[in-house]
């Protein structure tokens, strides 16, 4: 059996711990409404409270992407989420996430083979500089069908 | 007809959340991109998904990851605040086809004046295969106590 090669090259490698430029949004109850009608809950409910919602951190989403993936992670799909919330999120408080490319790492022999993963981090803080929240998402490229578990 | 409110000592360790069961649309999902502003093709693109290898297009996984927030900010109520959330996206789910989502606590206990709940969280398929797979800490109000989550 021939032996597999590391998927690992030198540009990869480099992007580790690259960071893309802060952004800047605002905890927006409209936003919260469309989410709510996609997950069809009651979207007046939803955005009642002084606070939005746990699920509106999807929302952050639109400002997680990289800048710039890696050439081989175009494509690649996702394979896990983490979230942190440190408190509560107000309706129209600004907050402004920061992210890098925390590491970039292979593994060997799974389910669909040699699979190349990386695992984004993202900051974020209020007005204030606070933190209030913390994120990290695992993209990872295989050839196969998406059907692996993330390590 | 309200729940009434519930504190740290009414949870217990092994105590299983109430199941919430979603089956999105594909007009859900291409909601949830537009709410996102994330537009991947597998997401609303069937014969894409087809040529890929996969049953159908496919549900989001961020969107699951909100499918398991909404089943523990229901089973904790209103007032909880969702710490963490991570999980592992294990197999696509697909449009029009049940996802059920679970979880049971692992853990109870008081840090630093907080009432925190571990909870395993999972989500099955209608073949009973799970495709997420996560677990989340849940802060909840002490009895008898200044302590507040925050919300």
């Amino acid at each position: 059996m021939e032996p597999e090669r590391s998927l690992l090259t030198e540009e990869l490698k480099a992007a580790i711990g690259s960071r893309t430029e802060p952004r800047t949004f605002v905890i927006d109850r409209q936003i919260a409404r469309r989410l709510a009608e996609a997950l069809d809950e009651d979207a007046d409910a939803i955005t009642r409270g002084e606070y939005a919602p746990a699920f509106y951190v999807a929302a952050f989403e639109t400002e997680m992407a990289p800048a710039a993936l890696p050439g081989l992670f175009q494509g690649g799909v996702l394979a896990g989420d983490e979230w942190d919330l440190l408190r509560p999120l107000r309706w129209n408080e600004q907050i402004t996430g920061s992210g890098s490319v925390a590491d970039i790492y292979e593994r060997f022999g799974g389910r669909n083979g040699q699979t190349l993963y990386m695992r984004y981090e993202w900051a974020f803080v209020d007005s204030a500089g606070e933190p209030v929240a913390r994120a990290s998402r695992i993209m990872a490229r295989w050839s196969a069908a998406p059907n692996e578990e993330a390590p | 007809m309200t729940e009434p409110k519930r504190f740290f000592d009414d949870f217990q360790e092994g105590e299983r959340l109430p199941p919430l069961e979603k089956r999105p649309e594909l007009l859900q999902v291409v909601k949830w991109s537009g709410a996102t502003w994330t537009f991947v093709p597998i997401f609303y693109d069937r014969d894409l998904a087809r040529s890929l290898g996969l049953p159908d297009s496919v549900i989001p996984g961020p969107m699951k990851l909100a499918f398991l927030a909404l089943l523990l900010q229901r089973w904790a109520g209103p007032d909880a605040l969702i710490r963490s959330l991570r999980a592992t996206y294990r197999r696509p789910d697909t449009p029009r086809q049940p996802i059920v989502c679970h979880g049971i606590v692992t853990r109870a206990a008081i840090e630093n004046g907080h009432g925190l709940l571990d909870v395993e969280v999972w989500a099955e398929n209608h073949r009973g295969e799970r495709t997420v797979a996560g677990a989340a800490t849940v802060e909840v109000s002490l009895r008898d106590s200044a302590s507040t989550t925050g919300r």
